[in-house]
């Protein structure tokens, strides 16, 4: 049904994550840091990134940002944040992202969660990000 | 007595004479004196004017078997009384013998009445002058002897005339050394006048304050100054040491760590009291732990002394005071071993006091300080000074002790919390992934297995809320709870509230009712956090009435602000434990009801409202029921329009 990309670094979260997902017929992609998530970008653009916050080497902000300058329509892929940070609201409004969902969450939340990402497909508008990175 | 005390004066009558004598005798008793005595020898007249004690002596120079100047002579060695000479013969060398004897007068027989009265009253006033003068200056010499001020008169040439006995000792010099000598000499001043000191005989040094008043130049005596010095070395000693406590507590509320500490005191005390000063720290096995060194700036000791290692022992922590300090007991009393002698042998002085650094429980280390410079002394009361600010720095060690082991405890709390927000929530959310999961998979199948899923879902579920509490509840207790307000709907927020918890109340079997006011009222706050209090207190009720009871909320919109009320027909609070339920851990003393909360949700609720501005407090009555009052500021936008609508009936 749709392409998706799981970054986060908890390994057996982002496999069962990975594996309900395909169960109902998406195709899923893992990265486990910012950086590989920009690289799995690169390999083949998904419809839908869901990104954790908090991950070693680039941090979800991080590749959000990176998304967004890269300007080559990968700044109008949705992401979906998925976190256990406190203040995951405010951080979702720095990226821009109207998808965003504390962690633990129902599997049905999710789903709706991302159904409405798929179809509406808002993107991001991370330029509270660009502002904080520009000196 | 009384016919005595009436006389002029009292007067032997010495004249060989017999009729000479009554004549005398009969003369001055017209004039006013009374006759003691008539007699006609020289021996007489000595045993006379001893026993007799007059007040004048009338003395023939020619006597029978004797003669007038000697017997003069003699009496004047006894007592000091005036003698007037009587002759008939005034030759040039009976004078000049009478000269030295220095009567007070002279008669030349015959004389008139009016010669002898004259001749009289002038030696007695001068000898009663001269007798007062006596007095006076017994008197003054008496004052100066026992001044505390040390009195020093200089004559104009520059030279000591007077040297009374505290100025002796000021100097530390006898009187009759003093006086004669250049003023100069005597008296090595030095320092501006407001720092003056003196050195005495030894070269020690005596904080002095001086007064100078010149002499009064009279009748052609040159004048001179006279100085008075009083030593204010205690009073100076004093001040420097409430300058040097005050130097000291500012250092000691500057430092922030243990080391900082002492290394501050060792300092101040190096560049005042001593020349140079250790202090060591003690570490949790009794060996130095920190150690700080500081030496005097103007002294300038060997170059190998330095700070000394840490991990010495200290085998004695008692106080110790050693005057010469060297060889093995300074050795110890720095915590170094018989061996570490050479390295004890730089810091050898001329003494060494060494003090425990007190605190609460014993000991916490040593304060060393050295005197190398010759002048300089530790007496009994700096002895005591320097305990009193050992003491002092022993209490600062404490404090930042405690305050270490405080920010220790924040920081540990602080790494639980990180631990719970973002660790505990991953694994958790694996939990809550695969029951889900596992339970849309076993739909139809086993009910066990499905109710059992159930089970754990819920489980999960409340583990979410407790770390979402918990969460809140350190950012209410760090100040750092954020609120994300914007304009809400009040009809918006009662609505969502209405259907959230609908379904809690149906389960339970309980009415509830929420009453919205007619015109709907803009709010500017964190809707998501006002529906999270809102929700503490509405599920207390729904869980705390009992089934067939009712439960409202209702709103009532007054100008600026708006209170809503969450009213239940519930068990209700006891009046005993209504003020504490706002409070963190506070549980529902109720019998047999579930423990399901962490007894967390009232307090973020009161942490929640007031964060926004608002109050909340609660009414109950046991039995019959509570109500909880939240009143939010609502600053309208449309204020006219609200006023009119809602102004009091």
């Amino acid at each position: 049904m749709a392409d998706l990309l799981i970054v986060d670094d908890d390994e057996d979260l982002s496999s069962l994550l990975a594996e309900v997902l395909e169960d109902r017929g998406h195709q899923v992609r893992v990265a486990r840091d910012g950086r590989q998530g920009l690289w799995c970008v690169e390999q083949q653009k998904p419809d839908v990134v869901l990104l954790d916050v908090e991950m070693p080497v680039l941090d979800g902000p991080g590749m959000a940002y990176g998304l967004f300058i890269s300007d080559l329509g990968r700044e109008l892929i949705p992401i979906v944040l998925l976190s256990g940070a406190a203040q995951l609201a405010r951080l979702a409004g720095r990226i821009g992202t109207p998808y965003f969902l504390s962690k633990p969450y129902p599997l049905e939340v999710l789903f709706d969660v991302l159904h409405r990402a798929l179809t509406e497909r808002s993107p991001p508008h991370a330029h509270h990000l660009l502002d904080q990175a520009a000196p | 007595m009384t016919a005595l005390a009436a006389t002029k004066g009292r007067v032997l009558v010495v004249d060989d004479e017999l009729i000479v004598a009554l004549d005398l005798q009969e003369r001055l008793t017209q004039l006013g004196y009374s006759v003691v005595a008539t007699v006609g020898t020289a021996d007489e007249a000595v045993a006379s004017a001893s026993a007799l004690k007059p007040e004048l002596v009338l003395m023939d120079i020619r006597l029978k078997g004797g003669d007038g100047i000697d017997a003069a002579a003699a009496i004047r060695r006894e007592r000091a009384i005036p003698i007037v000479f009587l002759t008939a013969f005034a030759d040039d060398e009976t004078v000049a013998r009478a000269k030295r004897v220095r009567p007070d007068g002279y008669l030349i027989k015959p004389f008139e009445d009016r010669e002898l009265q004259v001749v009289l009253e002038l030696a007695l006033f001068k000898h009663r002058a001269e007798r007062d003068l006596a007095a006076r200056e017994a008197l003054f010499q008496t004052v100066l002897q026992s001044l505390g001020e040390a009195v020093v008169a200089i004559a104009a040439d520059g030279t000591i005339q007077s040297f009374n006995p505290a100025a002796a000792a000021l100097v530390g010099l006898e009187e009759s050394a003093a006086v004669g000598r250049p003023a100069h000499e005597v008296l090595r001043f030095e320092g501006p006048p407001h720092e003056l000191v003196l050195r005495d005989r030894l070269g020690s040094p005596r904080a002095i304050e001086r007064t100078s008043r010149p002499l009064p130049i009279y009748e052609g005596l040159a004048g001179g100054e006279v100085l008075v010095l009083r030593d204010v070395s205690a009073a100076r000693l004093e001040e420097a040491r409430k300058s040097l406590t005050a130097r000291v507590s500012d250092a000691l509320a500057a430092a922030s760590d243990e080391a900082g500490l002492i290394r501050a005191v060792a300092a101040q005390l190096a560049s005042s009291v001593c020349d140079w000063c250790v202090i060591d720290l003690l570490g949790a096995g009794g060996a130095v732990a920190e150690t700080a060194f500081a030496q005097a700036e103007a002294f300038r000791g060997p170059s190998r002394l330095g700070p000394l290692p840490v991990g010495r022992r200290h085998h004695q922590l008692t106080e110790v005071l050693l005057e010469p300090a060297a060889g093995s007991p300074l050795a110890s009393a720095l915590g170094l071993s018989a061996e570490d002698e050479d390295e004890a042998e730089a810091f050898s002085s001329r003494a060494v006091l060494s003090l425990p650094v007190p605190g609460s429980q014993g000991p916490l280390g040593k304060m060393s300080l050295g005197l190398r410079a010759p002048g300089r002394r530790l007496g009994v009361e700096a002895v005591g000074h320097l305990r009193d600010l050992a003491k002092r720095l022993g209490g600062a060690l404490e404090k930042a002790q405690l305050y270490r082991a405080t920010a220790a405890a924040v920081r540990s709390r602080d790494d639980v919390l990180a631990i719970v927000s973002h660790d505990l929530r991953n694994p958790l959310a694996t939990i809550r992934i695969g029951l889900d999961a596992l339970r849309a998979s076993a739909a139809g199948a086993d009910p066990s297995v499905s109710r059992k899923l159930t089970m754990m879902v819920r489980a999960a579920a409340r583990m979410r809320r407790l770390i979402a509490d918990l969460l809140d509840v350190a950012t209410i207790d760090s100040g750092t709870l954020s609120f994300q307000s914007h304009r809400e709907s009040l009809h918006g927020i009662l609505q969502e509230v209405q259907e959230s918890h609908a379904p809690q109340a149906k389960e339970r079997g309980l009415e509830f009712a929420v009453s919205a006011p007619q015109d709907d009222l803009a709010l500017h706050c964190d809707r998501e956090r006002i529906e999270q209090a809102l929700g503490n207190v509405i599920g207390n009720a729904l869980k705390f009435t009992p089934p067939g009871g009712r439960v409202t909320l209702s709103a009532q919109v007054r100008p600026g602000e708006v209170e809503l009320i969450v009213a239940d027909t519930g068990i209700g609070i006891s009046p005993d434990q209504l003020p504490r339920i706002f409070l963190r851990r506070w549980q529902a003393p109720h019998p047999g009801a579930p423990h399901l909360g962490s007894g967390l949700g009232l307090y973020i609720t009161r942490g929640i409202v007031e964060g926004q501005g608002g109050r909340i407090w609660a009414e109950s009555t046991p039995g019959k029921g509570t109500a909880f009052h939240l009143v939010l500021p609502a600053p309208s936008i449309d204020a006219g329009r609200d006023a009119a609508s809602h102004a009091p009936s």
